[in-house]
């Protein structure tokens, strides 16, 4: 199976507020004082208000030379849909590093979610709304 | 933005199928008064008391010397503040403790030893980070000729032996 190697959040509340979190132990082996994506702001996670959060999750080595949550954030900013834009930016990723495994996932303000990956066979992510009993896990295959 | 136009709020959404920490964040947002950085952080802190599947949390990943060392980091998409912690040594609560960057701090970023002395300073336990299960993936990892590392560009070959490395010459 995939392994899991980080956890991203992102929280809108009732008032529209968007807040990204992550947390992680990194990787395993890792030369020690090797810090990965995860608290570097627009790699591991990106948040703004006006158009709403984004965050990653993978091989944080390669990630955090891409900024993958800005660049997602600046995409929807433009237009572009949650999905359509985690595919572009894992994409750029994948172009550069056939090889590294990343996913990233975006939350819109207007609550429209999407995420794209590489590198895993499929990336798994949980979505908790108001008018669901409980959370629903959805599941998208790789590019 | 005004907030009635969007009918799925309030949401979370988060990587991987960490239900629990969904449920955590989840119940502090629908709680009156929270924020949304209080939502995340509560998510986040849940998979590092579960060890969400060994990736987050205290008891993991040891690195080349055994040790677990952690990174976090909340930000807040309305004033766009951040606060975040790389390689905290000995704290268990590294979201927490990157929401009191954000909170008690001009800055953005702390990391290492001194992160640890801040959070220490701030209320939280130093301990020991490791468990059973990441001493015991430590050595066998030292047995299996400390492979898989990073490493490239040393002798002797990083693919074969464990270290100390010291560089080699090469054309870049």
């Amino acid at each position: 199976a995939d392994s899991h190697d980080t956890i991203t959040m992102i929280a809108m509340n009732q008032l529209g507020r968007v807040a990204v979190g992550c947390s992680t132990n990194g990787l395993k082996h890792k030369i020690p004082g090797r810090v990965g994506d995860s608290p570097i702001p627009g790699s591991g996670a990106y948040a703004d208000d006006e158009v709403g959060g984004a965050g990653a999750t993978g091989n944080g080595d390669i990630l955090m030379r891409f900024l993958p949550s800005f660049h997602m954030v600046e995409l929807m900013r433009n237009g572009m849909k949650p999905s359509e834009a985690a595919e572009h930016v894992m994409k750029r990723m994948k172009k550069h590093y056939p090889e590294a495994r990343g996913a990233v996932l975006g939350l819109s303000i207007s609550g429209e979610f999407g995420a794209a990956c590489t590198g895993y066979e499929c990336f798994e992510f949980v979505v908790r709304r108001e008018n669901d009993e409980d959370s629903v896990l959805y599941k998208v295959p790789c590019i | 933005f005004r907030p009635h136009e969007t009918k799925n709020i309030p949401l979370v959404i988060s990587t991987w199928n960490f239900d629990q920490a969904t449920k955590a964040a989840w119940e502090f947002l629908t709680k009156l008064g929270k924020s949304s950085v209080d939502a995340v952080v509560a998510g986040c802190s849940k998979c590092e008391i579960d060890r969400c599947d060994g990736s987050v949390g205290e008891g993991g990943s040891p690195d080349e010397n055994g040790e677990s060392t952690l990174d976090a980091l909340v930000m807040d998409g309305t004033t766009m503040d951040v606060g975040a912690v790389g390689n905290l040594r000995g704290i268990r609560e590294a979201s927490s403790v990157a929401r009191d960057v954000l909170l008690r701090t001009e800055h953005s970023l702390l990391v290492g030893s001194l992160a640890s002395d801040f959070a220490v300073k701030m209320g939280y336990k130093f301990r020991n980070l490791s468990s059973n299960e990441s001493i015991n993936m430590w050595q066998m990892w030292k047995k299996n000729n400390c492979q898989p590392n990073f490493w490239q560009n040393v002798t002797p070959d990083s693919k074969k032996f464990c270290g100390p490395y010291r560089p080699i010459d090469v054309n870049h």
